[in-house]
């Protein structure tokens, strides 16, 4: 007869932290958040009808809104304007869904069938189709109103917001994520490998992170720049190689306490080798604190991505990140708020659900959890 | 205790030495230099330039020559800045901006521990839930944000405090660049002092003072609290010296006469003395508050010794 309460296998230190993170409905609420702006980060430009670099110099600064631009009010105006460009003349145009047309009358000379080009250069109206009579005095024009949406409205160039937020979520995500992993994969290492060790080799560890330490970010990122040019990956390059310095200092004092607790030296004392010490009880037990900053460091690298920009060392227009687009909408908050707002909630959402998920994690990898 | 502060600074000479020579030959051997303008100048005039400051020795010895003027405590003339030199620009900003960073620092670490404390103890709870969130959205919004957001609420609309500019007699200038500085680091510092917290409250030697019988205040103040405060204590080192030798864009915004401007213009302009005069003085920094951060260590958690 078998015991049904007794689980048949063992659960490992991952099931059972996977177990309890899936409880745990914020962490769960903020990976599916996460998954979702990185669906949209990745798939939404792709998906937009507007490029983020695409300048409507009509719509400059327009306030977000469900309605199309041009406006109903705006229509016949720009209509009339393309009217006299063409030295057209014509009964009231009639507005029929997103078709426009107009009986022409007669005027001195037949009508030029390459009228049409003034409406397709225009930005307002596309696909002019002209019904001449027989003899070419008269006729009728119909023309397509191009109806865009800013649902976010546009930024001081006349590029949609929402698609350059989509991007900026795309390239912050990344450089967020590229450089944390890039600083907690070496931190972590170096880190445990000075603390464990000790002695003349700490020594000598720690003293290179003071070094490299001392040397300050932005001059370390200047001179990247100036030597290997502009580009995202020198920009992860710099952001992930100075962040591992924050997190090696404190990988390494955690690990000096832990070191001399007792089932450390329980492992010493049955012959452990020191690799499978620092692998096998150090680095797991470190995760805690670990996790705890690197939900800090993701917002950190996305920040410092856009401390760049402020400074115009960062991404380049017109590619643009989280950070770029809230340190333009700080500058236009007074005028433009939604350039500012836009962003800076994206940016908060990212971040929000960044630290549950983070404390969820450090909650369902505590063994005293069970 | 003595012996070990001793050894750690003599330590730290070959440390700085190593940093001096490094930023000397990379600032160096990056392309451009202190004088190249849109528009090309006279080669002649190049040449007197470069003579009247040492440019046209050979590399090696302009960096004999700096080593020698930096241990007589001599930092050179400012390129950039003709009429000055390094000297003078750090004796007029960095007091300003240790002062700044002082105070900053002081701010976010009492009220870091405190908020970080109390959320430990009310873990879970609105209240938990309030400074975490808030610490979240302090993290979040850069300070080229909350610079310019404060500046307009307090100075502009309020009015009740100077929007921008300095003075050094009249503290109200100080209000708005110490509270920018201050509240991402009370942030980071608040969730770093909760989570350590937590683990601290279920440590074992808490337990063992809760069984004792000590009153709660003593187990959270005295015992938690020592534990609890090694990951902020690591973090503040690199942040003192971070915040104490000027930010960029405070400075910028509010028109601060610090020297976190020096590094980027420096850099950016190839002003040679003026990038390594701030490369020295944030390494002695750095050195020194790593060192403050160790002895702390030592001093809150018994378990480490030095010797």
């Amino acid at each position: 007869m078998t015991d049904a309460t007794l689980p048949a296998v063992s659960r490992s230190l991952w099931q059972d932290a996977w177990l309890r993170l899936r409880k745990n409905r914020a962490a769960v609420a903020s990976a599916v958040v996460l998954a979702v702006l990185a669906l949209v980060g990745i798939f939404g430009p792709m998906l937009s009808p507007h490029s983020h670099a695409t300048i409507y110099q009509q719509y400059v600064r327009v306030a977000p809104s469900f309605e199309a631009y041009p406006k109903a009010e705006d229509i016949l105006p720009g209509f009339e304007r393309e009217m006299k460009r063409a030295r057209l003349t014509g009964a009231e145009p009639v507005l029929e869904g997103s078709r426009l047309s107009v009986a022409l009358t007669a005027g001195e000379k037949p009508i030029d069938p390459r009228v049409t080009r003034y409406f397709e250069r225009s930005e307002l109206f596309s696909a002019p189709q002209l019904d001449l009579a027989e003899d070419g005095m008269t006729g009728t024009l119909t023309v397509s109103v191009n109806r865009q949406y800013f649902i976010l409205g546009t930024d001081n160039l006349g590029r949609d917001m929402l698609t350059r937020i989509m991007i900026g979520i795309r390239i912050s995500l990344a450089i967020g994520l590229l450089a944390s992993v890039m600083a907690l994969i070496i931190g972590v290492a170096w880190g445990a490998t000075a603390g464990y060790l000790g002695g003349r080799i700490d020594n000598v560890m720690m003293r290179i992170v003071d070094i490299l330490y001392s040397l300050p970010f932005i001059f370390f990122v200047i001179l990247l720049l100036v030597f290997f040019g502009r580009s995202l990956v020198i920009i992860f390059i710099a952001i992930g190689a100075t962040e591992w310095l924050d997190m090696a200092r404190i990988v390494r004092g955690q690990t000096l306490s832990l070191k001399r607790r007792e089932f450390v030296q329980a492992a010493e004392a049955l012959g452990a080798t020191r690799r499978g010490i620092l692998t096998r009880h150090i680095v797991p037990n470190l995760l805690g604190p670990v996790v705890v900053f690197v939900t800090l460091l993701v917002p950190k690298a996305i920040l410092l991505e856009s401390l760049l920009s402020f400074l115009g060392l960062g991404v380049q227009d017109p590619m643009t990140s989280l950070g770029l687009l809230i340190s333009e909408g700080a500058q236009n908050m007074r005028g433009a708020a939604w350039q500012l707002i836009g962003p800076a909630l994206t940016l908060t959402a990212i971040l929000f659900a960044l630290n549950f998920l983070g404390d969820g994690l450090r909650d369902s990898l505590d063994p005293k959890e069970r | 205790m003595l012996s070990y502060t001793l050894r750690r600074l003599a330590g730290a000479i070959p440390t700085i030495f190593i940093i001096v020579t490094l930023t000397f030959f990379m600032i160096r051997l990056a392309p451009g230099g202190p004088f190249d303008l849109e528009r090309p100048i006279d080669p002649l005039i190049m040449l007197n330039l470069q003579r009247a400051y040492g440019l046209d020795q050979p590399l090696w010895q302009q960096y004999l020559t700096y080593l020698g003027n930096l241990l007589q405590g001599d930092l050179g003339p400012s390129f950039a800045r003709r009429d000055f030199t390094v000297n003078d620009l750090f004796a007029a900003g960095l007091p300003v901006s240790v002062m700044l960073g002082g105070l900053a620092l002081g701010l976010a670490a009492v009220l870091g521990t405190f908020f970080g404390t109390i959320a430990a103890l009310r873990q879970n709870s609105w209240l938990d839930y309030t400074i975490v969130a808030l610490a979240t959205f302090g993290i979040t919004t850069p300070n080229f944000v909350v610079a310019p957001l404060l500046s307009l609420i307090f100075g502009v609309i309020l009015g009740v405090l100077p929007a921008g500019g300095w003075s050094d007699a009249d503290p109200r200038y100080w209000v708005l660049p110490i509270v920018t500085l201050a509240l991402p680091q009370v942030a980071v510092i608040a969730r770093l002092v909760r989570g350590a917290t937590v683990e601290a409250l279920r440590a074992n030697h808490v337990r063992t003072a809760r069984a004792y019988g000590l009153p709660a205040r003593v187990v959270v103040g005295v015992h938690a609290l020592r534990a609890a405060l090694l990951p902020a204590v690591s973090y503040l080192g690199p942040t003192a010296a971070a915040l104490m030798t000027g930010s960029v864009v405070v400075e910028t915004i509010f028109g601060i006469p610090g020297i976190g401007r020096y590094f980027v213009q420096g850099a950016l302009g190839r002003d040679y003395t003026l990038v390594m005069g701030t490369v020295v003085v944030i390494a002695i920094f750095v050195v020194v508050f790593n060192l403050l951060v160790d002895l702390a260590y030592a001093w809150l958690d018994p378990r480490v010794r030095y010797d």
